[in-house]
C-alpha cells in the first residue's frame, strides 16, 4: 500500500457497486434490445424491436404526450419557482423558513402517497375539488377520465411536486448574486423591475439552464404520477414513454421491446440535454 | 466542464432509465430441502395477497395435522408485487421464487406460455386424479394444450347482478322480470325516471369488466379457441351495443378506479352492480347497515332463454420449477385445493368461492343470507358454475385487456363507431402480438 494507491482502495466499493448495478444493466439491456423471446429462450432479433418501435402508433402517442407535458408544464413550473424564490428572498416576507419548508415539502413526500391524495381529491363523483367547484356553480369535471382534463390533472400534480424543489435551487442562486450589483443599480436610478430583468435574470442564467435540463430529464422519465393517477388512460391520453416501457416489460413480458424503448429514450434525453446546453452557450 | 458534465448526465440517465428494466427478484429463498420422494417435510414458502393469503394461512393447521413435519410460511406480499416478482423471478430462471404462488386465472396462460418450463407439471405429480372434481371452465384455465395441469384450480368467480331491493321496490321493478339485457335497459330507464338512480357503475377508461362478462357468457373472449384475435366477433359487437345503449340512456355512472365503484355501490348511487361472487364480501364489509337491502340475480341473457352464466376473476396455485421442496409444495397445494375443509373455511371466513364441485353439497350453500334479503345466494352462484363457458385468455391477455379498455373509452367517451373501434383494436392487437384476426 503506497500513498499513491490508497485513494483507489477507498473508492473501490463505490466503483464495484457502480459496475454491478449500473454498468452491467446498461450493457445487458442494450443487448436485450436486440433480442426477442421465443418460448423461454432469448434469440437474436437484429433491429426488429427498433423497426417495430418506429411503426408503433402508441409509442408516438406516448412520445407526443410526454413532449406536450414538457412544453406546457416545465415553463409553468420554472416560472412559479422563480416567482416564489424571489418573493422569499425579499426582505418584506416574514417567516421565511416556514414558507421555504412548506414549498419544499412536496418534493420529499412519498410519490405514491401524494398521487393517491391527488386521486382522492380529483375523484369525479366524491372528490374535494369538484365539491368546492360546485359552490361556484361549476359542473363536476371528469378530472381523471376525460382525455383533456386527465392531462391537466397530471400536470397539476407534477407542478405541485417539483415547484418547491426548483424554488430552492433558485433561492440558492439568488443568494449568490452580490448585493453590490443592486446597490450600484439603485444609485444609477434603476427601479425594482429593471433590477429584476437586468441583474437577477442574467445572473440566474446558469441556474435556469440547470433547472431546465433537470426538469426536462425528469419529465421525460415521468412515471409514478401517470402510473397511479390514470394508468396512462383514458384511451392512452396520459401514457408516457416510461409508462409504456413498463407496460411492455412487466405487463406484456416483452423485455426486448421495453429495452429498445429505453434506449430510444436515452438517445432523446442525451440529444435534448446536449442541445439545451449548446443553445444556452454554456462555455465557461 | 461541458464534456464532463454531459458524460456524467448521460451515464446517470441511462442508469435511471434502465432501473425500470432491470430488477431484482428479492432475497427470499425457499425453505430447506425435503427428501424427494418420501413423506413431505421441511419448510415451504407461499405467496399470496390479502384475503386469499389469509385463507391459505387458515389451511396451515389442517395441513400440519396430516403432515406434522412440515412448516408453511404464508407471505402476503400484495397482488401486484406477486406478479412483478414472479415475472422477474421466472425470467431469471427461478431466482428468489417461493414454493407456491397464487395467480389469477386470467393471467395464468400468460406465465405458462411465456415460461413453459418454469411451472411444475402437476399431472406428473399425480394431480390428474382430481380432474373430475372441477368444472370445465376451471380445467380450461389450469391445463395446458396437452391436458396437463400446470396449476391447481382454486377459487372461481361466477357472476351475478347485485341489486338494491329498496330502490327496485321504489321504482316498481321486479328483478325476476329482467331476463335479457333489453329488459335490463328498460328496468334501468324506469328506475332512473322514478328514483333518479343510475343503473350501473363502470370505470370506463380503465376496466372493461362488464364487456368481459358479456363476452364470456356468450362463449366468446378476446381470443378464440385457436388463439386468434376475436374482438371483431358478433358477440363482441353485441356486448358493446348493449354497453353503448346503457351509456346513451345515461344509465352508466362513470367511476374512476375500484374505489370509485365501491363508493358508488355503498352510497346508493347505483341500483345494480354486475360482478363476480367475490363482490358479496365487499358489499357486506363496506355497507354493513344495508343488510336486507341487497339481492342477486343472474346476468341477463342476450336473447330469451340464453346463457346467463359467466366468470369474472378467480385464482389458482402454481409451483415454480425452481422450488427445491416440490414434494411438500405439492402436498400443500393438493390439500388446499382438493379437500373440502380448507375450501369451506375460505368461503365462510373470507368469502372466497371454491371451484371444487364437492363443496357445493355442503349445508352452507343452502343457508339463506340475511344480508341478501334471505336469498340463497351461494346456491345461485354454485348452480351457475357448471354452465360457465370456456374462455381462452392466452399469453396476450394483458395487451387485450388494455386495448379493450381503451376501446371502451373511445366508444363511450369519444363517440367512436363500434364497428370501426373494434376493427382498429383488432389491427392494433395484430401488430403487437403477431396473432391472426379470426374471420
Amino acid at each position: 500500500m503506497t500513498p499513491k494507491n490508497v485513494p483507489y482502495i477507498f473508492i473501490l466499493p463505490a466503483v464495484t457497486f457502480f459496475l454491478i448495478f449500473t454498468v452491467y444493466p446498461v450493457i445487458s439491456s442494450l443487448l436485450l434490445s436486440f433480442q426477442k423471446r421465443e418460448g423461454s429462450e432469448y434469440v437474436f432479433a437484429g433491429l426488429e424491436n427498433y423497426t417495430r418501435l418506429f411503426q408503433d402508433e402508441l409509442f408516438y402517442k406516448a412520445l407526443g404526450n410526454t413532449f406536450l407535458i414538457l412544453i406546457v408544464q416545465v415553463p409553468i413550473q420554472l416560472f412559479l419557482a422563480v416567482v416564489i424564490a424571489v418573493a422569499l428572498n425579499s426582505q418584506l416576507v416574514k417567516m421565511k423558513s416556514f414558507f421555504r419548508i412548506a414549498f419544499f415539502m412536496p418534493a420529499i413526500t412519498a410519490l405514491v402517497a401524494s398521487s393517491i391524495i391527488f386521486m382522492i381529491m380529483l375523484d369525479e363523483n366524491y372528490g374535494l375539488v369538484n365539491y368546492l367547484l360546485s359552490f361556484v356553480g361549476i359542473d363536476p369535471i371528469a378530472w381523471l377520465s376525460d382525455p383533456f382534463w386527465a392531462k391537466v390533472a397530471l400536470m397539476a400534480a407534477i407542478t405541485w411536486r417539483w415547484t418547491g424543489y426548483n424554488m430552492v435551487i433558485f433561492l440558492a442562486g439568488l443568494q449568490n448574486i452580490p448585493g453590490s450589483l443592486y446597490e450600484a443599480a439603485e444609485m444609477d436610478g434603476a427601479g425594482k423591475l429593471r433590477q429584476f430583468f437586468y441583474i437577477t435574470v442574467p445572473q440566474l442564467k446558469p441556474i435556469f439552464l440547470f433547472t431546465f435540463v433537470l426538469s426536462t430529464i425528469g419529465t421525460l422519465q415521468l412515471f409514478d404520477e401517470p402510473y397511479i393517477l390514470t394508468e396512462g388512460g383514458p384511451n392512452n391520453s396520459t401514457l408516457t414513454i416510461t409508462l409504456y416501457l413498463y407496460q411492455n416489460g412487466f405487463r406484456y413480458f416483452d423485455f426486448g421491446y421495453a429495452s429498445a424503448i429505453a434506449y430510444v429514450l436515452v438517445l432523446i434525453i442525451g440529444v435534448l440535454s446536449w442541445a439545451q446546453m449548446k443553445w444556452a452557450g454554456e462555455d465557461k | 466542464m461541458k464534456k464532463w458534465l454531459s458524460i456524467f448526465l448521460l451515464v446517470g440517465l441511462v442508469a435511471g432509465v434502465l432501473s425500470a428494466c432491470s430488477g431484482n427478484g428479492g432475497g427470499e429463498t425457499s425453505g430447506e430441502n425435503g427428501e424427494s420422494g418420501g413423506e413431505p417435510s421441511g419448510e415451504i414458502t407461499v405467496w399470496g395477497w390479502n384475503v386469499a393469503a389469509e385463507s391459505m394461512e387458515l389451511a396451515v393447521d389442517g395441513f400440519k395435522e396430516q403432515y406434522p413435519d412440515v412448516e408453511v410460511k404464508v407471505e402476503d406480499i400484495g397482488r401486484l408485487d406477486v406478479y412483478e416478482k414472479l415475472t422477474v423471478g421466472l425470467a431469471s430462471g427461478g431466482n428468489g421464487l417461493p414454493d407456491v404462488v397464487l395467480v389469477e386465472s386470467d393471467r395464468l396462460a400468460n406465465y405458462q406460455e411465456q415460461f413453459p418450463d418454469a411451472l411444475t407439471n402437476l399431472s406428473e405429480m399425480g394431480y390428474d386424479k382430481h380432474e373430475d372434481k372441477f368444472g370445465e371452465y376451471k380445467l380450461s384455465v389450469t391445463q395446458n394444450s396437452d391436458g396437463d395441469f400446470f396449476a391447481a384450480p382454486w377459487d372461481i368467480g361466477p357472476t351475478g347482478v347485485f341489486y338494491r331491493t329498496d330502490i327496485f321496490e321504489e321504482a316498481g321493478v321486479n328483478p325476476e322480470d329482467i331476463k335479457t339485457w333489453d329488459d335490463y335497459i328498460e328496468a334501468g330507464k324506469t328506475i332512473k325516471e322514478k328514483t333518479g338512480t343510475n343503473m350501473v357503475p363502470v370505470d370506463i377508461a380503465k376496466d372493461d369488466a362488464l364487456y368481459r362478462m358479456m363476452l364470456n357468457q356468450q362463449g366468446a373472449y378476446y381470443y378464440d379457441e385457436e388463439g386468434n384475435i376475436d374482438v371483431t366477433s358478433e358477440e363482441s359487437k353485441k356486448a358493446f351495443e348493449v354497453i353503448k345503449q346503457l351509456n346513451n340512456e345515461e344509465l352508466i355512472l362513470n367511476n374512476d378506479g375500484w374505489n370509485g365503484v365501491v363508493s358508488a355501490t355503498v352510497n346508493g348511487e347505483v341500483a345494480t352492480v354486475p360482478f363476480g361472487v367475490w363482490y358479496t364480501g365487499t358489499i357486506m364489509d363496506q355497507a354493513p347497515d344495508q343488510s336486507g337491502q341487497w339481492g342477486v340475480f343472474q346476468l341477463p341473457a342476450f336473447e330469451e332463454g340464453g346463457n346467463r352464466a359467466a366468470n369474472l376473476g378467480g385464482s389458482d396455485l402454481v409451483i415454480p420449477s425452481s422450488s427445491d421442496n416440490k414434494n411438500t409444495a405439492y402436498a400443500f397445494v393438493e390439500y388446499f385445493t382438493t379437500e373440502v375443509d380448507p375450501q369451506m373455511k375460505a368461503l365462510e371466513e373470507k368469502g372466497i368461492f371454491p371451484s371444487l364441485n364437492s363443496t357445493y353439497e355442503e349445508d352452507f350453500f343452502n343457508q339463506e343470507s340475511e344480508f341478501f334479503s334471505n336469498q340463497k345466494i351461494f346456491k345461485l352462484f354454485a348452480d351457475e358454475v357448471s354452465d360457465i363457458p370456456v374462455a381462452n385468455y392466452t399469453s396476450d391477455y394483458s395487451r387485450a385487456f388494455d386495448t379493450m379498455s381503451d376501446t371502451q373509452a373511445s366508444i363511450l367517451l369519444d363517440g367512436k363507431d363500434i364497428e370501426t373501434a373494434l376493427q382498429d383494436a383488432a389491427e392494433k392487437l395484430k401488430s403487437e402480438t403477431d396473432r391472426k384476426i379470426s374471420e
